[in-house]
């Protein structure tokens, strides 16, 4: 398949992209409705705006999940957005709080500004290496928040025509983003010589009684 | 919202059992299994924060994908919020938990 993301020759660390205009047309406006919501849930952890206009916002977005819990003193995130706010601590909710309250503002700068940057060049020729990184998280921001709206799962059918089109978008993401992690990961830096390479096991068997901490069942154990 | 008034500052005396100090009972980072992160990304993303070899990233990825969870990292509180936080940044699902 013809690669669309690039090495520059001229800028070590950043890219050419070799996208067709419907696929830029499409980048330009997938982040925006997401970004949205996001500047209504900013406004309103800022107490300019109830959560009403929250709501409201994510109405652009379909709701077909369940919200996660308020957290006291922060707005309830929109059950489309549950996955850009996944909570630290599940078994203490003191601690929790004290997270959310630290970390939310920016979290939501660090989305924000990604899907911003992904909006405001997906017509451009070349992107340098911070604006890829940028690219990656808004990518797999607008995957989580389209995978959880349309409850993508182990058994969801692989991409065909005649899907729904935001199923098509995003396999059409996924692909991108496949893309992207092959070129980025040519950019690590090589792993520490000598550094322990073991994989620990797990210490504490089940300490959520066999539930994940969102309260699904774990998956049954693979090959 | 307003600002509420300015607490006196007050002088607390740690007590010695701090708990960033039981080197014992460090704190866990797990991430969790879910239906949407690439498998290839959840492997860059523990090279990139972590800076584990590609194979060892790829065998939590494995463990995160079959056994639905793995432990990704382990320290002092501070450091494992830290981590956590990154791992938010970059939509996995990660949450600590103390070691027992």
């Amino acid at each position: 398949m013809r690669k669309r993301i690039l090495p520059n020759r001229d800028d070590p660390g950043g890219c050419v992209l070799r996208l067709s205009s419907p696929e830029r047309a499409l980048l330009a406006n997938l982040p925006r409705e997401i970004d949205d919501v996001l500047g209504a849930l900013a406004a309103a952890d800022d107490g300019d705006r109830g959560d009403s206009v929250v709501e409201e916002a994510a109405a652009l977005v379909a709701d077909a999940v369940p919200a996660f819990p308020a957290v006291e003193g922060a707005a309830a995130v929109p059950p489309s957005l549950r996955r850009l706010f996944p909570p630290a601590y599940t078994r203490d909710d003191d601690a929790e709080r004290a997270y959310v309250g630290t970390v939310r503002p920016a979290l939501l700068e660090h989305h924000r500004r990604a899907l911003q940057t992904l909006s405001s060049t997906a017509t451009a020729k070349r992107l340098d290496a911070e604006q890829i990184q940028e690219w990656m998280t808004a990518l797999n921001d607008i995957r989580l928040v389209l995978g959880t709206i349309l409850g993508v799962d182990e058994g969801t059918e692989p991409p065909r025509a005649g899907m729904p089109q935001q199923m098509l978008y995003y396999y059409y993401l996924s692909g991108l983003q496949t893309e992207l992690v092959d070129f980025l990961t040519g950019w690590l830096p090589e792993p520490i010589p000598g550094a322990d390479d073991s994989v620990p096991d797990d210490p504490w068997g089940e300490p959520l009684g066999g539930l994940r901490w969102d309260g699904t069942p774990q998956p049954t154990e693979g090959p | 919202m307003a600002p509420g008034p300015a607490a006196a500052p007050v002088e607390v005396e740690r007590p010695i059992t701090d708990e960033s100090l039981d080197v014992d009972r460090p704190w866990l980072v797990i991430v969790w299994n879910d239906p949407i992160n690439l498998m290839t990304y959840v492997t860059f993303v523990f090279q990139k924060l972590f800076g584990y070899s590609k194979s060892k990233a790829h065998k939590l990825m494995l463990d995160v994908h079959y056994k639905g969870r793995a432990v990704v990292a382990s320290g002092p509180r501070e450091r494992a919020e830290m981590d956590v936080t990154r791992l938010h940044q970059h939509g996995l699902w990660a949450t600590m938990e103390r070691s027992t």
